[in-house]
């Protein structure tokens, strides 16, 4: 589930539904060294096999991962690799759950049926707020998101 | 195309309407809410408003003609029950959004408020759980 709540309606779209934040993909790799830890996150990942080529003899050819550089440049063609990396990370890391549109937007947040038991509504969205300063240093005020994202 | 984000559950539109009285409740919440375009006026050549025609019950309930009986539903369960409900493919959603829990209230009081209400409207057991569903509007 592209987290999102099981309701994946076809293999280009699906709803995502979180409290939390929108900002541009590229703006967000460079917040607080971001992109370091989507490229750790890539290295340690089975994503990191994206450099590697089969040959016709059964063998492969091609180095085990791809630079940052490369990775992090958009011309390169390792976009789905960048955002599942990133994504992963968000979600291992910062235990939140994130998308990215075909916009180059990224939205993250935390999921409201993920609310504990004895926490409050006012609770929940303050601990949201808190991670995204903390984790990003976004001091904006979450809110509802609620997209269908195409991917 | 419409996201449908709710704590809550589903039911066949038929069972719903079969619960004692409901499609009688259904009716009058819409007969009766003043914000809701019911009132179907008759303009004239002179664009005079010349009636107000109001759907007899018979043609209220008839399944043909299942969008003014959503309007009755929604407002049915928002005015009286506080719940959101949504009608698609011969189902009625009903929940609240898990963006609705209020400021002072918990997970556990919010989960014990949503499901005593939908008790209240079905007055039986029923599935509840967390729907995330892209539906249509008014498909049959």
């Amino acid at each position: 589930m592209k987290t999102k709540l099981d309701f994946v309606t076809n293999s280009s779209s699906t709803n995502f539904c979180v409290y939390g934040i929108e900002v541009k993909f590229s703006n967000f790799l460079l917040m607080n060294n971001i992109h370091i830890l989507v490229y750790v996150y890539y290295l340690c990942s089975p994503y990191r096999e994206v450099g590697k080529f089969p040959q016709t003899d059964g063998s492969w050819k091609g180095s085990d991962f791809v630079s940052m550089n490369d990775l992090l440049d958009n011309t390169k063609g390792h976009n789905s690799v960048l955002i599942n990396s990133t994504e992963s990370m968000i979600r291992a890391i910062f235990g939140m759950e994130s998308i990215v549109n075909t916009y180059g937007e990224i939205f993250i947040g935390m999921n409201p049926f993920k609310i504990g038991n004895d926490e409050t509504g006012v609770e929940f969205r303050d601990k949201v707020q808190k991670k995204l300063k903390s984790l990003l240093g976004i001091t904006v005020k979450p809110y509802a998101i609620d997209e269908r994202v195409e991917y | 195309m419409k996201a449908v984000i709710i704590l809550g559950t589903k039911i066949d539109i038929q069972k719903f309407l079969e619960i004692e009285n409901m499609d009688d409740f259904v009716y009058i919440s819409y007969i009766v809410n003043p914000l809701i375009p019911l009132r179907d006026f008759r303009f004239s050549y002179t664009s005079r408003r010349t009636g107000v025609d109001f759907p007899s019950k018979e043609t209220f309930t008839c399944p043909t003609n299942r969008r003014n009986m959503v309007i009755g539903i929604k407002s049915l369960l928002k005015l009286k029950y506080d719940l959101f409900s949504e009608y698609s493919n011969m189902m009625v959603y009903i929940g609240v959004s898990p963006f609705d829990i209020g400021d002072n209230e918990t997970g556990k009081e919010f989960r014990l408020r949503v499901y005593d209400s939908i008790k209240e409207v079905l007055n039986s057991d029923f599935e509840f759980k967390e729907i995330g569903e892209l539906v249509s509007y008014y498909e049959n």
